[in-house]
């Protein structure tokens, strides 16, 4: 069983981003036997305000080998935090995390565990002029520095999820993620 | 898992519940949107008119269960969703189907209240509404999810029920279960119960239910002659408001065509029979007690999939072996109430209550809490 959190603020695409991860492992990290698939089991759940952007949010995933009868995180092996009020409100508290990833410009704090730090927004609003898929080049990052779902599996599911006319967009930012990840996980000793 | 014609999907609780109602042939959907049950219309807004069927967004609730009811005398299967506020706005109707005996499936996405109270939050407060919630003697079906499975697999057991019964079925959601995505295995073909029709002989379970019991429907546009009110009347839909003989069989009949089939309508599911202390619980409530008892030989489990009519012999049965019985919900006090009248009469020794107010469903951590203190 891996447990992992995603929080932010309203309107980061921080739901989408756990979602995306879930359903990839669910429908597209699958081990065909014969006729029959092997399949993980993923539960996704979430906390958000009425509003649409704005205030703090966090998506819960659980992946696991067999079934998954209670969806709730007690404490996230691994803890993805791109606000710093997300970070007092929902990570203050489980220093006992495996790993945190944080990003690098918005969350300034330094956790007693194994830090990740990626520049997800500056680069999407530098080098894509997109800030609106900050959260893809972390998902894309969390990718490559956990494992915890295939590359194919995730870029798949991702794109199922958003408008064609953004592919080109998602990918680019995904893939650009992925590289900061490899990067990153380079010089950090996460054993996933 | 062996998959062969069946799909299998990873969605929220919301979104099965649309697969279910097509599944369950469903053509007429009207609806308000409120959160946390919006999915469903939005879903079935984008789904239903490619499939010949009708999405209408209404004016506000009291319209959309008007108009589900409208549809359902025009024959079709019709649905509408809601939560707290818009239910409570749909309990006049509510009242109209289960005198006029129209089968609809309404579904409650429970949210923290009173009020307005909490759009995004979950609850259970609504248990006592939808039993009682219109005023009269009668009585609904009501199936509650605690996954995202369930909230498929009782979307189309909504619709069979109320269609097999015609009586207005209720799919009682909450926040949590609605919003949570798992996978979902989604069966090429789902078995269907259709309502019995005056003057055709039908060979479905609908069928075989004696008509004294649940009278053949009579469909507008099908050459019967259909009296429908909401008022006092006999047989034949003839209104007889001051004869006293038949306001007593119709009330009668209206309640016992539910509770006299108890064993058909309830589902649980229990795990660990033989425990001597017991969990009851249904929902959001369940997830975390599900996780104890798979863990646990000694901790049972009673989850109510079936709310109303209440799972008593079930109930029963669990209160006269376990030695202590654990009622888990999110409210101030209505399952346990239940269960206390029923355990009561088999001399169960505990009946103790976690109520979960806030929003949050109940915790591992929580529960484990309250089953160490139980026989203490």
């Amino acid at each position: 069983m891996v447990d992992i959190r995603f929080a932010g603020f309203g309107g980061q695409g921080i739901i989408l981003m756990g979602i995306a991860l879930a359903r990839a492992t669910v429908l597209y990290d699958i081990v065909k036997e014969g006729d029959t698939v092997k399949r993980k089991f993923a539960a996704q759940t979430q906390s958000y305000g009425p509003s649409a952007r704005g205030g703090q949010s966090r998506c819960d995933v659980r992946i696991s080998e067999s079934e998954i009868y209670y969806p709730f995180i007690d404490v996230p092996d691994i803890l993805v935090v791109m606000s710093e009020q997300a970070y007092r409100k929902y990570a203050g508290r489980i220093e006992k995390a495996s790993m945190m990833i944080l990003d690098s410009d918005l969350v300034r704090q330094n956790p007693s565990c194994t830090v990740v730090r990626i520049p997800a927004t500056r680069i999407a609003k530098e080098q894509l002029e997109a800030r609106i898929v900050a959260n893809m080049v972390m998902l894309g990052a969390v990718q490559a520095i956990t494992n915890i779902v295939s590359w194919d599996a995730l870029l798949k599911s991702t794109l199922e999820m958003v408008p064609e006319s953004t592919h080109e967009l998602n990918r680019k930012a995904l893939d650009k993620g992925r590289e900061l990840g490899k990067e990153a996980a380079a010089t950090c000793a996460y054993g996933g | 898992m062996a998959e062969d014609s069946s799909r299998t999907d990873f969605m929220q609780g919301n979104e099965a519940c649309v697969e279910g109602s097509l599944a369950a042939g469903v053509k007429f959907f009207a609806g308000y949107p409120i959160t946390p049950s919006t999915e469903v219309a939005e879903g079935l807004a984008a789904r239903l008119p490619k499939r010949g069927g009708i999405f209408l967004q209404m004016e506000d609730e009291l319209a959309c269960i008007s108009a589900i009811i409208g549809a359902s005398w025009a024959g079709v299967k019709s649905m509408t969703a809601t939560s707290g506020p818009g239910f409570s706005l749909m309990q006049e109707g509510i009242g109209y189907a289960a005198m006029t005996e129209t089968p609809i499936v309404i579904v409650n996405v429970m949210r923290g209240g009173p009020s307005t109270g909490q759009p995004t939050m979950a609850s259970q407060a609504d248990l006592m509404q939808v039993k009682w919630g219109s005023h009269g003697d009668y009585q609904v079906i009501a199936l509650a999810p605690s996954n995202v499975q369930e909230s498929f697999d009782l979307t189309v057991d909504a619709f069979n029920l109320a269609e097999k019964y015609r009586v207005p079925t209720i799919l009682l959601s909450d926040a949590e279960i609605a919003h949570m995505r798992e996978s979902l295995i989604i069966p090429e073909k789902v078995e269907l119960i259709e309502r019995k029709e005056a003057g055709k002989k039908g060979e479905g379970p609908a069928y075989q239910i004696p008509d004294d019991i649940v009278p053949p429907f009579k469909t507008f546009g099908h050459g019967h002659k259909a009296f429908v009110t909401g008022m006092t009347h006999d047989r034949d839909g003839f209104i007889a408001p001051e004869d006293m003989t038949i306001e007593e069989a119709l009330v009668r009949r209206l309640n016992d065509k539910i509770s006299k089939n108890e064993d058909d309508i309830c589902r649980v599911e229990v795990i660990n029979p033989d425990a001597k202390k017991f969990i009851i619980c249904f929902g959001s409530a369940a997830l975390a007690a599900k996780e104890i008892a798979m863990n646990n030989k000694d901790v049972g489990l009673l989850k109510l999939k079936t709310v109303w009519p209440l799972p008593e012999k079930k109930i029963i049965e669990i209160a006269e072996a376990a030695e202590s019985i654990l009622v888990v919900e999110m409210n101030m006090g209505q399952l346990v109430r239940e269960v206390q009248r029923l355990a009561c009469g088999v001399n169960c020794r505990s009946v103790r209550f976690y109520p979960k107010i806030g929003g949050d469903a109940p915790r591992r951590n929580e529960i484990q809490a309250e089953i160490d203190r139980m026989g203490d």
